[in-house]
């Protein structure tokens, strides 16, 4: 490897490491100074996630006896198919907070995954 | 004195009348169609101002947008990928415009308005709310069709589910599938709806306490409190609603792409 371009990277990496030091020292400051708030973020997201999820299991149990309602009409068994539909329902707004589980589990494991990464190029 | 009602404020006022025929559809110009134009104005003005001087280290105002613009560019990667990118202009479109209806509507009335003219939130009304999220769905719909073809029929049939048990997941699919646009446009309508009459009734109480006179009128100040609250918690809400509105909107999006789960 020429000699210039060795300097250089030794320089960039000075630099990066320069510009890493001043990060976190932005970030002490900040959190010293009451600023840094992580908490409230995730409190956000997760009142986002709990408004989407409860809603999707009362709609849910209300279409599917809707739509119960509508296919009984046909054979005069309105109260059946509404009664059947609102079972549907429900399962399809119990499937609706699985999936929802599930993919919360993938994300913080994605979240892990991607924590662990910065902390061996942290140790590097 | 005359003091509204805490639902007054949901109230539909011709400002424009347009004569309609029997049975033809009421094009007239009313307070939500103004407040719906005042929340895309606002979104214009923000956007041209934001972006009329751009430079590195930017001013108040590009900053503000930057930190918009990333927020949704980040939900819109993170949820669909790099395939996404193409509906991000949709996406942004849609959080702006929830996100300011919901907003400007939070602001207090300036005293001696004119009726009709008095600020409105159109996300209060569950139709509006429901031709947003129509336009989400229909979107998916035509997405997932132009690029699956038949193959986004997949999506009503879950991978790893044994034959038998197929016609029931079958429904409970179909079910989830179409309660999305009705869950969608309920849980903003709703929020709206009942932060505003939260807000007004706890406003109603401190003209009520004051004009009862006497030691009561002291207790006046508790509910003003009250109303700072609930108007941070309101201010919140309109965020989160809006970005619960898009976020789902590209998740479904997501499912148009990625139909097979």
């Amino acid at each position: 490897m020429p000699l210039t371009r060795l300097s250089a990277m030794t320089d960039d990496d000075h630099a990066r490491d320069k510009l890493k030091a001043l990060g976190e020292r932005i970030r002490q400051e900040r959190e010293a100074a009451g600023l840094e708030k992580p908490a409230e973020t995730s409190t956000n997201q997760a009142m986002g996630e709990g408004f989407r999820v409860a809603t999707e299991l009362v709609v849910s149990v209300f279409v599917g006896a809707g739509l119960g309602f509508l296919a009984g009409r046909p054979f005069g068994q309105q109260g059946i198919g509404a009664v059947l539909g609102l079972m549907f329902g429900f399962a399809a707004g119990m499937r609706a907070v699985y999936r929802f589980m599930m993919e919360s589990a993938a994300a913080s494991e994605a979240a892990g995954k991607e924590d662990a990464t910065d902390d061996e190029r942290d140790d590097d | 004195m005359r003091v509204a009602g805490p639902l007054e404020q949901f109230e539909i006022r011709q400002l424009i009348p347009v004569p309609a025929e029997a049975g033809a559809l009421d094009l007239s110009i009313t307070n939500s169609t103004l407040w719906m134009g005042i929340a895309l104005g606002a979104a214009v003005l923000f956007l041209t101002a934001a972006t009329r001087r751009l430079s590195l280290v930017p001013s108040a105002t590009q900053s503000l947008a930057e930190m918009a613009y990333e927020f949704v560019f980040g939900m819109t990667r993170d949820a669909m990928g790099e395939q996404g990118r193409p509906f991000f202009p949709y996406v942004f479109s849609l959080f702006l415009f929830v996100f300011l209806c919901n907003f400007l509507g939070l602001l207090p009335t300036l005293p001696g308005t004119p009726d009709g003219l008095h600020v409105f939130t159109p996300t209060s009304h569950i139709i509006v709310t429901f031709v947003l999220a129509i336009l989400s769905v229909g979107m998916v719909i035509v997405v997932g069709f132009a690029k699956n073809g038949l193959g986004f029929l997949r999506l009503f049939a879950p991978s790893g589910v044994p034959w038998w048990l197929m016609p029931v997941m079958v429904v409970i699919e179909v079910i989830s599938f179409l309660s999305r646009p009705i869950s969608l446009s309920v849980r903003l309508f709703a929020n709206m709806l009942a932060g505003h009459i939260v807000l007004k009734v706890f406003a109603g109480f401190v003209p009520a306490l004051l004009g009862a006179g006497g030691l009561v009128a002291l207790l006046a100040p508790l509910p003003f409190f009250g109303v700072v609250g609930v108007f941070l918690l309101e201010a919140l809400v309109a965020f989160l609603q809006a970005f619960v509105f898009a976020m789902l909107t590209c998740i479904y999006l997501n499912d148009a792409l990625h139909p097979s789960h």
